[in-house]
């Protein structure tokens, strides 16, 4: 895959900091970046007790910062990765659910790629609740969303995470413990609307 | 009923930092007739714990989506492998299935394991066999580590391993069922430790270090899995080079793809110590280093109480010395990280301490004890000849130099050969059972074949030829640095630095010869290349280099180019570290001290090496050893200066820092109690300074027994001294006697001979024996003669003796 570092890094901060027109330009370079990273990793990835999502960001950011003087903060970088990540995760979930009500054909638009990441049936369908349910604390509060994105899907400490949003770690903190319970009580199970 | 987001927050928030009794009545109280609010604050209270292990569990179960779960072959209970029948099921890995199997060829039981892999993670078919056959044939056998029998590939084409079969459970596990207190833990610890240093001796590393293949049996017997294997699948595969480890414990170079060295283990051993004390890994946490992103940063478990809080102080420094991002910052060895665990068990201070350099020259003097490394101690000393050049062959530098060139050549092999010497240096093997030298010899043999890239060939051969010459094999020295020489002239090699560290290292060994003129003039060719390859002058190596010239000088008795050189050289330092708070620095301001000193600039020479002491004080604490040195010197520069007390209060000093530092049976003790010795005389208090010279003579000899050095003569000397002083003659001749024997031994130096003999003159005038004392008065001539000039005091004073003696005895012919 041949991501020159270039366009990347021009557009990563505006798009850390809310730009949606750079961060759909910067978007499916990370995400393409990220989801090799993952390919490879199920691959080459031996002896694998547990993971970290993190691992993945690394590799992404060292392998796109590898040009010298690019990069100003990987706090932007991270903060688009962690979004990247959660799509990346979510469009394997999807494939799974769609497999599994016999949709067999993957949509043309996906990459073949993503089918290769394995998710169990059940992870899957998760996966898909929280992120509907992600979606509505959002609207609230887009923080949240952000938050997740960092501390579940990039496996960033709370300081990292801080560091990425521009917040304190007492923040980043207080609203990761409220967006978890607040999560965990609204899964359809517990039936709270 | 609704309710905003953000009152939710805020209720819950507060409910948070509410005791739990008194949260009922507060949600009462706040949400009024709200029930939905009720209800969900109530549940996310109750359910705190539940969420948080939700997400995690979610979160693993994500990532282990990742994992190709389909491609790991299996086999069959019945089926056969190699001399074994597979018996039944037993676990799977991530890469691997794992069979208990039983010998089936009627010799005798055996129950072993069997290790069979997806055949995609071996890029060749032969690689695994071959490295199998390497790893028996590299005969691996430890008590700790579960041996290797076979490897190879079934008929169906599955590479599978065969390996002992051990009954135990993981590390971490067995240390929380038996709550094992810390010395217990330590102790298993050591045994790990211990496993890897030995694999490591033979050139392979873990990689892997998990609980999971730590396993202790019910004796509380370590035994390490799957040694090498790691190196199997890495080696051997063309292109991008795979990831291979867990990465929850993986050292950042491996999660780059960078070279694996000894270091990388090092790393993982520190996550595993810190997770047997605590239990748990330590917490990832930013940095804002640019340099990109550090998983761990050590700096913030030594400095911040809040993590890790269970830790003590000296283990968290080694276990963030462990997890440094740079490997060249960790442990550079196996034996160094156990050294630090005894450290700390026995009390003695912990050199990863104050984190940078200080352990390094530090643990070069504590490692002292074993007779090789006090043969090299002994050799170093007798080189130079003085306190400081302990110093300065330090281990700080060695390692410094190193760490710096091999960012200029980098590969896989260079450096893991880097750190098995640096592992092999006597400094750092203290009780290790191999030999530094056949470590060395096997080094040299290695390079010789190696037929890659002549820099590197260059690197290799300069190390190990450095290696020898600090070893004190100055043949097998000046045979390598030949090699590199012919090499360095002869090859199309472009000028580097590591050829000018080369051709540097050559003049050290001519210094270390005593050709100090050759050494010097091939010094000057070093800064001539410096200048050659536009080497920046502003530069902690190159200032090494000039002060290497300028003690070379101070050799040579040549105290102006040695002061400007030494001055020079503190310009530039301080232009490096402007805040002038630099250990190097320190060791300038010392050695300008040393050689004003040697001038009679006294004045100036306290001022400097006081200096000197301030900065080795404040950097590396009181027990290092250039405190030591500092010390010394400023109490023996007071004492030439004519004022014995103040020499007396820092020789005491010195003294007990050394007793503290070095233990009582070492050479720089000796040194310290000698000296003290040497001021009591100076203030008359000759009992006190008899007490101290037998102290220091008694070190001596314990620590060669063989009394044939420059040390046992010195000592011996200042009892002779004293005895001579204080007119003792049954004293006076036990130790002429024996200074008169150790005199004869080659070691020993024409200038303690001739104190030797002006003693031995002063004696006999005292007991008007004329002829006798002639007789030595002019023996004491001859040595001063052999390496003096004429002019010299010591010449004259002798001179001026016989001529006393000569116009006594005609005074006596003409009146009969």
């Amino acid at each position: 895959m041949a991501v020159t570092p270039d366009p990347i890094f021009q557009f990563i901060r505006p798009a850390s900091q809310g730009d949606a027109g750079a961060m759909r330009k910067v978007f499916p370079l990370i995400y393409s970046e990220l989801f090799a990273i993952a390919r490879n990793i199920r691959f080459n990835f031996h002896g694998i007790d547990t993971f970290n999502t993190t691992a993945i960001i690394h590799e992404a950011y060292l392998k796109l910062s590898s040009n010298e003087g690019q990069w100003e903060s990987k706090a932007h970088f991270y903060a688009v990765a962690a979004k990247a990540m959660r799509q990346v995760m979510l469009n394997a979930a999807r494939n799974k659910q769609r497999e599994k009500r016999g949709g067999g054909a993957v949509a043309a638009s996906l990459d073949e790629v993503e089918n290769q990441l394995v998710l169990s049936p059940a992870a899957s369908e998760k996966l898909i609740d929280f992120d509907a349910l992600l979606k509505q604390l959002e609207e609230k509060d887009t923080l949240y969303g952000r938050i997740v994105e960092c501390r579940f899907f990039s496996g960033l400490s709370i300081e990292e995470t801080a560091d990425v949003l521009q917040v304190s770690p007492a923040t980043v903190k207080r609203k990761w413990q409220m967006a978890r319970a607040w999560l965990y009580v609204h899964l359809p199970r517990y039936g709270v609307s | 009923m609704a309710y905003s987001l953000e009152l939710l927050e805020q209720l819950y928030e507060q409910c948070l930092s509410l005791p739990g009794e008194e949260r009922l009545a507060f949600i009462r109280g706040a949400c009024g007739d709200n029930e939905d609010l009720q209800r969900v604050l109530h549940l996310m209270l109750e359910h705190g714990q539940q969420s948080a292990d939700y997400f995690g569990a979610l979160q693993q179960t994500i990532m282990g989506g990742l994992v190709d779960e389909e491609s790991t072959p299996g086999l069959v209970p019945g089926e056969k492998v190699g001399n074994y029948n597979v018996a039944a099921f037993l676990a799977k890995g991530g890469m691997s299935n794992v069979y208990l199997a039983d010998r089936d060829d009627g010799q005798y039981e055996q129950r072993v394991v069997i290790k069979c892999f997806s055949a995609k993670i071996f890029s060749r078919k032969d690689t695994l066999s071959q490295i199998g056959e390497q790893q028996i044939l590299a005969r691996l056998r430890h008590p700790a580590i579960a041996t290797l029998y076979d490897a190879g590939v079934t008929g169906s084409g599955v590479p599978y391993f065969i390996m002992e079969y051990i009954d135990g459970l993981p590390v971490d596990e067995w240390v929380e069922q038996r709550k094992l207190n810390l010395t217990a833990k330590l102790r298993l610890f050591e045994q790990v430790a211990g496993a890897v240093a030995y694999a490591h001796s033979h050139l392979i590393l873990h990689l892997d270090l998990k609980p999971t293949n730590i396993l202790v049996d019910k004796n509380g017997q370590v035994k390490l899995l799957d040694f090498g294997i790691a190196t199997a699948i890495t080696s051997g595969t063309g292109g991008p080079r795979p990831f291979v480890g867990t990465p929850m414990i993986a050292a950042p170079e491996q999660l780059m793809g960078a070279n694996l060295t000894a270091a990388t283990d090092v790393f993982q051993l520190g996550m595993l110590l810190h997770k047997m004390i605590t239990g748990r890994y330590p917490v990832a946490d930013s940095s804002s280093s640019a340099e990109g992103f550090t998983r761990f940063n050590p700096e913030k478990l030594i400095r911040n109480p809040e993590i890790s809080p269970e830790i003590v102080a000296e283990l968290k420094a080694i276990i963030a010395k462990c997890l440094n991002h740079n490997p060249e910052e960790r442990y550079s060895s196996l034996a160094d990280l156990l050294q630090d665990i005894r450290n700390y068990q026995q009390h003695y201070p912990v050199t990863a301490l104050p984190y940078t350099l200080k352990y390094r020259s530090f643990k070069y003097y504590q490692r002292h004890k074993t007779q090789v490394v006090s043969v090299v101690f002994i050799m170093l000393s007798l080189i130079a000849g003085t306190v400081i050049s302990l110093w300065q062959a330090g281990q700080a530098r060695a390692q410094r130099d190193l760490a710096v060139k091999s960012e200029e050549v980098s590969t896989a092999t260079r450096n893991f050969l880097l750190d098995l010497f640096m592992a092999a240096h006597p400094s750092k093997t203290k009780g290790d059972t191999m030999t530094v030298f056949q470590f060395l010899d096997r080094g040299y043999l290695e390079a010789e074949k190696y037929k890659g890239s002549p820099e590197i060939k260059l690197e290799m051969l300069t190390t190990i030829g450095k290696l020898y010459r600090s070893l004190g094999d100055y043949r097998k020295s000046k045979d390598v640095l030949d090699k590199v020489y012919a090499m360095a002239k002869d090859s199309s090699l472009p000028l580097s630095l590591s050829y000018v560290q080369a051709i540097q290292q050559l003049a050290l060994y001519q210094r270390d010869m005593g050709n100090y003129d050759s050494a010097s003039s091939i010094m000057k060719q070093v800064f001539r290349l410096y200048s050659g390859i536009g080497y920046p002058a502003k530069d902690s190596l190159y200032t090494a280099s000039l002060k290497y010239h300028a003690y070379i000088y101070r050799s040579l008795e040549n105290n102006d180019s040695a002061t400007a050189l030494i001055r020079r050289t503190i310009a530039l330092e301080e232009q490096i570290w402007p805040d002038r708070n630099n250990i190097n620095l320190a060791e300038s301001y010392y050695i300008l001290g040393v050689i004003q000193r040697n001038q009679g600039q006294y004045d100036e020479a306290i001022e400097n090496i006081s200096r000197s002491l301030e900065l080795c004080e404040g950097i590396m604490g009181t027990y290092f050893p250039g405190t030591i040195a500092n010390l010394n010197m400023l109490a023996s520069t007071y004492n030439l200066s004519g004022n014995p007390n103040s020499a007396l209060e820092h020789g005491r000093r010195a003294k007990n820092i050394a007793f503290r530092l070095y233990g009582e049976n070492h050479m720089e003790t000796a040194t310290t109690v000698d000296n003290l010795g040497g001021f009591f005389l100076k203030l008359g208090q000759a009992d006190s300074a008899c007490h101290y010279f037998i102290k220091g003579l008694n070190i001596r000899h314990k620590l060669f027994p063989e009394r044939n050095n420059v040390h046992v003569m010195i000592s011996t000397n200042n009892l002779l001294s004293l005895f001579v002083k204080t007119q003792q003659p049954d004293s006076v001749r036990k130790y002429l006697a024996e200074a008169l024997k150790v005199g004869k031994s080659p070691k020993v130096q024409p200038r303690q001979r001739a104190v030797t003999y002006w003693q031995a003159g002063e004696f006999f005038v005292t007991m008007a024996k004329p002829d006798s004392a002639r007789h030595y008065y002019q023996k004491a001539l001859s040595e001063n003669r052999s390496y003096l000039p004429e002019s010299d005091e010591r010449v004259i004073s002798v001179v001026n003796k016989l001529k006393e003696l000569d116009n006594k005895s005609a005074v006596t012919t003409n009146h009969p």
